[in-house]
C-alpha cells in the first residue's frame, strides 16, 4: 500500500473510533478520550500529508503543533470542570446530568 | 511599530492580561474594584478604533493571516459591541464574587478570539481564534464555583464544544491534505479546477464540507447540533447566555461566512441546497421549540435557535454574483447582537428578584417591573420583525436575497422564512400578553438594578435609531459582503 493511504486509514479509523466513542460513552473523562483521538487523527493526517507531499511543506508541521498546544489547553479547562462536577456531584456519569431537563 | 490594524486587538489582548491581576488590588478601605473598569476600557478602546477605521480611515489591507477588509471591520464592530453591553450589565452581577476579575479577562480574551476569528484568512488562525474563543467561554459558564447547575451547563457545552473543535480540525486537514495549503485565498484558487484535474479528491473535500457544517453547527445552533444550547443557556449566569447567544454564534458565523463562501465558494459542490435544508429545518424546529417552553431562558435559547436559521439563509443563498442575502445576514447579525444580549440582560435583571425558569413569574410584569417589560416588549417586538424596529430590516433585505437568488428553491426557502417569522410572534406575543394582561399573584412593585436597566434602554434607543434610520447601516452592510468576496493584498 503507498504511504499515505495507510496513514489516511489509520487516522480515518481513529476519527470513527473517537465518533464512535462520543456516541456511546456515559463517563467525562472517556468523551474528553474520544474528543483527543480525533485531534490526534487530524494532526497524524496534517504531518502526513505534509511529509508526503512533493516537495515536502512545512507549514504542516507548524499546524500540528498549535493543534497539540490549544488541545492540551482545551483539554486541561474541561478537566478543571469535570473535577468540578466529581466535587458537586460525585459522579461524572454525563447521562445522570437531568437537572436542567431536556 | 505595529501597524495601526492591530490596535483593537492589542488592546483586548493588553487588557484582558492585566484585568485578572489588577483584581489583587482591590479590597482594603478604599473599596477599589479596578479590573471591571480596566475590562471595560479595554473594550472601549478596541471599539472606538474600530469605529475610526471604519468612518475615517478605511483601507482594506491583509497583514499575514489576517484580513482588515469592511467585512473584519463590521463584524469585529458588532462582536466588541456586544461584549461590552455584556461586561457593563455583569457590573452589578459580579459584584463582591472572588472571581471578578478573571471573569472580565476571560470575556476580553474571548472577545479577542471572535474579532480573530471575524479577522482571519487562513485556517491555522483561524483555528487559534476558535480556541481562544471557545476555552475561556467553558470557564465563564462554570464560573459559579459552586452552582451544580452552571457547573451542568458547562460539562454539557464543553463536550459538545470540544467536539466540534476536534471536528473542525480534522477537516482543516482534509482541505490541507487537497490543496496543500492553509491560507484561504490559496484555496479559493486551488479549488476552482480541482473536480476536473484530479477528480480523486473530490470525496474528501464533501467530507471535509460535512465536519465543517458540524464543527461551526454546533457553535452556530445549527439544528441537530443545538443540543446543548437550552441547557448551556439556563444554566450559565445570564450575562454569559448572553455573550453565548449573541457574540460566540455570531463569530462562528462570521468564520463560516469566510469559509464557506470565499474560501470554498469555488468548489464544485452543491452545498447551497443542504444549507438551505438546514435554514429550514433549524427555524422551523427553533419556533416550534420555543413555543412549548415554560422556562424564559429556554425560551429565549430557543428563539436563538430559531434566529440561526434565519442567518443561515445567507450560506444558502450567497454567490459570487448575489450577496444581497449575506448583506442582509450581516445586517441582521447586528441587530440580533443587539437584541439578544440586551434580551438576555433582561433575563438577568428579572432573575434578580424571581424565578425566570418559570414564565408565571412574568403575569403582570408590566405594573412590577415597568422598565423591564417595556424593554422585553420592543426588544421581542423587533425580533419578531415588526417595522419600524431594526430586525423588520435586515430581514426584509435577508428574505429578498433568498428571493433574487439564482436557485429554483429560492422563493420556498423565503415564503418558509416569512412564515416561520409570523410563527415567532406566537411566542413573543404570548409574553408580552403575559406581562401586560395577566394578574400577578402578588403585585407588589419590585425593584430594577440600573445596571440591568441601563443596557436596556440602550439597546431599545439602538433599536428605534437603526430602524427609523436603516439608510447607512443596509449600505454598509453590503459593502462589508462584497468586501468578503473579493481579493486583497
Amino acid at each position: 500500500m503507498e504511504p499515505l493511504a495507510s496513514f489516511f486509514g489509520l487516522s480515518a479509523t481513529l476519527l470513527a473510533i473517537g465518533i464512535y466513542g462520543l456516541a456511546t460513552k456515559r463517563s467525562a473523562i472517556r468523551i474528553l478520550f474520544s474528543v483527543e483521538l480525533i485531534y490526534n487523527a487530524a494532526n497524524l493526517n496534517i504531518v502526513a500529508f505534509a511529509r508526503l507531499r512533493n516537495p515536502p511543506l512545512v507549514t504542516g508541521q507548524v499546524l500540528v503543533i498549535f493543534s497539540i498546544a490549544l488541545a492540551a489547553m482545551e483539554a486541561a479547562v474541561g478537566l478543571a470542570i469535570i473535577l468540578l462536577a466529581f466535587r458537586l456531584n460525585s459522579d461524572i456519569d454525563l447521562r445522570k446530568m437531568t437537572r436542567l431537563k431536556g | 511599530m505595529a501597524p495601526l490594524q492591530l490596535v483593537p486587538l492589542i488592546s483586548l489582548a493588553v487588557f484582558g492580561l492585566i484585568t485578572p491581576p489588577a483584581g489583587l488590588l482591590r479590597g482594603g478601605r478604599m473599596r477599589l474594584r479596578p479590573a471591571p473598569y480596566l475590562g471595560i476600557l479595554g473594550l472601549l478602546i478596541a471599539l472606538g478604533s474600530i469605529s475610526w477605521f471604519i468612518l475615517v480611515n478605511y483601507q482594506p489591507t491583509a497583514l499575514g493571516a489576517l484580513r482588515f477588509d469592511l467585512f473584519t471591520y463590521f463584524f469585529g464592530g458588532i462582536l466588541i459591541g456586544t461584549s461590552t453591553l455584556v461586561a457593563l450589565a455583569s457590573l452589578g452581577f459580579t459584584k463582591g464574587d472572588p472571581n471578578e476579575a478573571p471573569y472580565y479577562g476571560l470575556l476580553l480574551l474571548s472577545t479577542l478570539g471572535m474579532v480573530i476569528l471575524a479577522a482571519s484568512q487562513d485556517l491555522v488562525l483561524l483555528y487559534v481564534g476558535w480556541e481562544l474563543m471557545s476555552v475561556p467561554t467553558y470557564a465563564l459558564t462554570a464560573i459559579k464555583k459552586r452552582d451544580v447547575l452552571s457547573n451542568e451547563a458547562a460539562m454539557k457545552f464543553f463536550v459538545l464544544s470540544a467536539m466540534s473543535s476536534a471536528l473542525l480540525v480534522y477537516a482543516i486537514s482534509l482541505i490541507y491534505g487537497m490543496t496543500g495549503s492553509t491560507s484561504l485565498v490559496d484555496i479559493r484558487s486551488i479549488l476552482v479546477n480541482i473536480a476536473v484535474s484530479q477528480p480523486g479528491v473530490k470525496p474528501f473535500g464533501v467530507i471535509a464540507l460535512v465536519l465543517f457544517i458540524v464543527g461551526f453547527g454546533v457553535k452556530m445552533a445549527v439544528v441537530p447540533f443545538h443540543m446543548w444550547i437550552p441547557d448551556a443557556f439556563e444554566g450559565a449566569p445570564s450575562t454569559i447566555s448572553a455573550l453565548l447567544a449573541s457574540g460566540a454564534k455570531l463569530a462562528a458565523f462570521a468564520a463560516a461566512f469566510r469559509v464557506f463562501i470565499f474560501g470554498m465558494g469555488t468548489f464544485q459542490v452543491d452545498w447551497y441546497s443542504t444549507f438551505a435544508i438546514l435554514a429550514i429545518v433549524t427555524m422551523t424546529l427553533g419556533n416550534v421549540a420555543a413555543l412549548m417552553q415554560k422556562s424564559f431562558t429556554r425560551l429565549l435559547a430557543y428563539s436563538s435557535i430559531a434566529q440561526a436559521g434565519y442567518l443561515l439563509i445567507a450560506l444558502a443563498v450567497t454567490t459570487p454574483t448575489n450577496t444581497l442575502g449575506l448583506a442582509g445576514a450581516i445586517f441582521h447579525s447586528l441587530n440580533y447582537g443587539i437584541l439578544k444580549t440586551a434580551t438576555f440582560v433582561a433575563a438577568a435583571a428579572i432573575a434578580t428578584k424571581l424565578p425566570v425558569t418559570d414564565l408565571t413569574s412574568f403575569n403582570g410584569l408590566g405594573k412590577r417591573m415597568p422598565q423591564t417589560a417595556f424593554g422585553i416588549t420592543i426588544l421581542f417586538l423587533a425580533l419578531a420583525g415588526v417595522p419600524p424596529l431594526n430586525g423588520f430590516f435586515s430581514k426584509a433585505i435577508l428574505f429578498t436575497g433568498a428571493l433574487n437568488s439564482p436557485f429554483s428553491w429560492g422563493p420556498y426557502l423565503a415564503i418558509a422564512a416569512l412564515l416561520n417569522s409570523g410563527f415567532s410572534m406566537g411566542y413573543y406575543g404570548w409574553v408580552i400578553k403575559r406581562m401586560y394582561l395577566d394578574d400577578p399573584a402578588d403585585a407588589s412593585r419590585l425593584p430594577e438594578p440600573r445596571s440591568y436597566t441601563r443596557i436596556l434602554w440602550l439597546a431599545v434607543i439602538l433599536t428605534f435609531a437603526i430602524g427609523i434610520y436603516p439608510q447607512p447601516w443596509i449600505s454598509l452592510s453590503q459593502s462589508a459582503a462584497t468586501s468578503l468576496l473579493s481579493i486583497v493584498s
